[in-house]
């Protein structure tokens, strides 16, 4: 069983996450799904930050042959009415032609609004990100954050993809400082720091990841690629904080699921996330402390 | 834009190049598993990716398909993260349309599109990062897409930018440059045959600085070789745009030929010859 544990650990160029968890391979070869993983490995996914340097943080993240890049830009703009010392996120995610031919014109505008909504939803609770630390000024000014994700290829397990590149992204945001100063009449004037590195960085410890369970027949597998999607009836997404708290749970796919199989895939949900939260952040806390010395290797890789 | 020296007396640019030099050009292809050819490509700070599907059936209405050669279907778009200020839509606005109808215009002047009669060859480019010459950067990012998915052209196209300012032609424009709003030429040029595919003008620029004849006539006589010796070692200032412009044209090309890419295209040549011949056989 050794071999086939190495064997998710592919060494790729850049930066490598792999999870896979050693007790789960399963001691009968049944368990054992097309490509050699057990049902509760993810395939090799590779990490890198800071790809588009036009952008306040950004993160692109391959996943198979699932390509993501996350571009976030901080705009200054007001607060929402009823949260007036608050900034907030905006999602926006784009499914480009580039990954298939149909999302061609206005083809992939359904997709995206689900996986933006869903974003939305995950996000939508006061523990995953510090909200006030975005705003600038109570009711006039605040950071708004406009996540917006390119999907540039497709092959399977978006919206895992997509929310560790989220969570990547984010945490390499980097907003400048800014300082409000009132003169004697009371108008109030926004300063901005000359110092390019003089900015404020978000605590992503508890942004969730989104842990898409796929059932194909009594089982349940975790980062199912193209084909295991069309196999499986249905799938429950449910997204995990790295303490394994659930924030938010959805069933996906046109089939039905069994009450039971529900807790079962929560289970495993939380026990898979933490693990993918735990190597997610060292990767992530690695790449950080190389510095600006690193070698990008963006596409050109 | 007031105050700032597009080009200090030295003769250098805001980025530190000189006026007829080009950013630094790195490319890949193949970046994609899925789609039939894909390529990136950053010029500089402008970052572009090109992915290629086809030549395959229609898709959608099928009265559209030509019954003599291939439809060359384009779109253009641009992350949203892509310029300074962020863009609300990453295509469908007008500027995207006419790009995507240039690049049209552009490919189907380059892929021997008879070679495939009722069938469709998508072209889909993003930008993912815009600091000026987006149009150009495409176009090569697209031209190597195209390579890379083996579809047989009659020649590569490259492109480049250029601009003029007092009195100097500069190529290759960053995006401080072209917001300063002076005169801008884009073109993409069959090297081989020295065939223009595409040749842009914005803003007015007086006739002189243009000298078509004296410019183009490098590409009407001589070898390949010859016009490449001719042109590469002459880098001074000058004031001829479209000699500028043909000569960053011309570096592009060569650094795709004669570097990564010189094998790519020849393979692509023998392969594409044979398949031409009994192609035309078949049909006349």
């Amino acid at each position: 069983m050794d071999i086939l544990v190495q064997m998710s650990i592919l060494p790729l160029m850049g930066f490598c996450l792999a999870v896979s968890s050693r007790h789960m391979v399963s001691k009968n070869l049944e368990d054992l799904r097309v490509d050699g993983r057990g049902c509760e490995d993810y395939r090799c996914a590779e990490v890198e930050t800071d790809v588009v340097s036009n952008t306040s943080g950004s993160a692109r993240v391959k996943l198979g042959h699932t390509d993501i890049l996350v571009g976030v830009k901080a705009e200054m703009g007001t607060p929402r009415l009823e949260r007036p010392n608050e900034g907030y996120l905006e999602f926006f995610v784009d499914c480009s032609a580039n990954a298939t031919p149909e999302f061609e014109g206005r083809g992939g505008d359904d997709l995206g609004t689900e996986i933006a909504n869903t974003l939305y939803r995950i996000f939508n609770n006061k523990g995953s990100i510090d909200l006030t630390a975005l705003c600038i000024s109570p009711r006039e000014h605040c950071w708004i954050l406009y996540v917006d994700v390119l999907l540039l290829e497709c092959g399977g397990n978006l919206f895992d993809a997509i929310s560790i590149a989220v969570k990547a992204a984010l945490f390499n945001t980097s907003i400048p400082k800014v300082r409000v100063l009132e003169d004697e009449e009371g108008t109030k004037d926004i300063e901005l720091s000359d110092d390019p590195y003089d900015c404020i960085r978000l605590n992503v410890e508890n942004v969730p990841c989104i842990i898409t369970l796929s059932k194909i027949g009594y089982r349940h597998v975790v980062d199912a690629t193209l084909q295991e999607e069309a196999c499986s009836l249905a799938s429950l997404l449910v997204s995990v904080t790295s303490k394994g708290v659930l924030t938010c749970m959805r069933k996906v796919g046109k089939g039905s699921l069994d009450p039971e199989s529900i807790f079962e895939m929560m289970e495993t949900g939380k026990r898979v996330g933490k693990v993918l939260h735990a190597s997610l952040q060292t990767i992530l806390q690695k790449e950080e402390n190389l510095g600006p010395k690193r070698q990008k290797v963006g596409f050109l890789g | 834009m007031a105050g700032l020296e597009l080009l200090s007396d030295q003769g250098y640019r805001v980025d530190g190049r000189r006026a007829g030099e080009l950013r630094k050009i790195q490319a890949r292809m193949g970046v994609f598993a899925q789609a039939d050819g894909s390529a990136y490509i950053e010029q500089g700070n402008t970052k572009a990716l090109a992915v290629v599907y086809g030549p395959h059936e229609m898709r959608g209405s099928r009265s559209r398909a030509l019954p003599d050669r291939a439809l060359v279907n384009c779109q253009y778009s641009m992350a949203t993260f892509s310029t300074g200020e962020r863009k609300r839509r990453p295509h469908g606005d007008r500027k995207a349309c006419e790009m995507g109808l240039q690049l049209r215009q552009t490919f189907e002047a380059a892929i021997l599109t008879q070679l495939y009669p009722r069938s469709q060859i998508d072209i889909y480019v993003q930008v993912l990062q815009a600091d000026g010459g987006n149009y150009a950067a495409c176009v090569n990012a697209a031209t190597l897409a195209v390579l890379d998915a083996g579809i047989p052209m009659r020649d590569f196209v490259c492109a480049c930018s250029a601009g003029f300012v007092d009195g100097t032609a500069l190529a290759d424009l960053s995006h401080v440059e072209e917001a300063a709003g002076g005169p801008q030429l884009a073109l993409a040029l069959l090297p081989a045959s020295g065939q223009l595919a595409l040749l842009e003008m914005d803003a007015r620029l007086h006739e002189d600085h243009l000298q078509q004849g004296t410019a183009l006539s490098p590409f009407r006589d001589g070898s390949f070789e010859a016009r490449k010796h001719r042109w590469a070692p002459h880098r001074g200032r000058s004031t001829l745009t479209v000699a500028v412009l043909i000569r960053a044209v011309f570096e592009i090309c060569m650094t795709f030929q004669f570097k990564k890419y010189k094998k790519v295209y020849r393979d692509l040549l023998k392969r594409c010859q044979p398949l031409a011949c009994h192609l035309t056989h078949y049909y006349v």
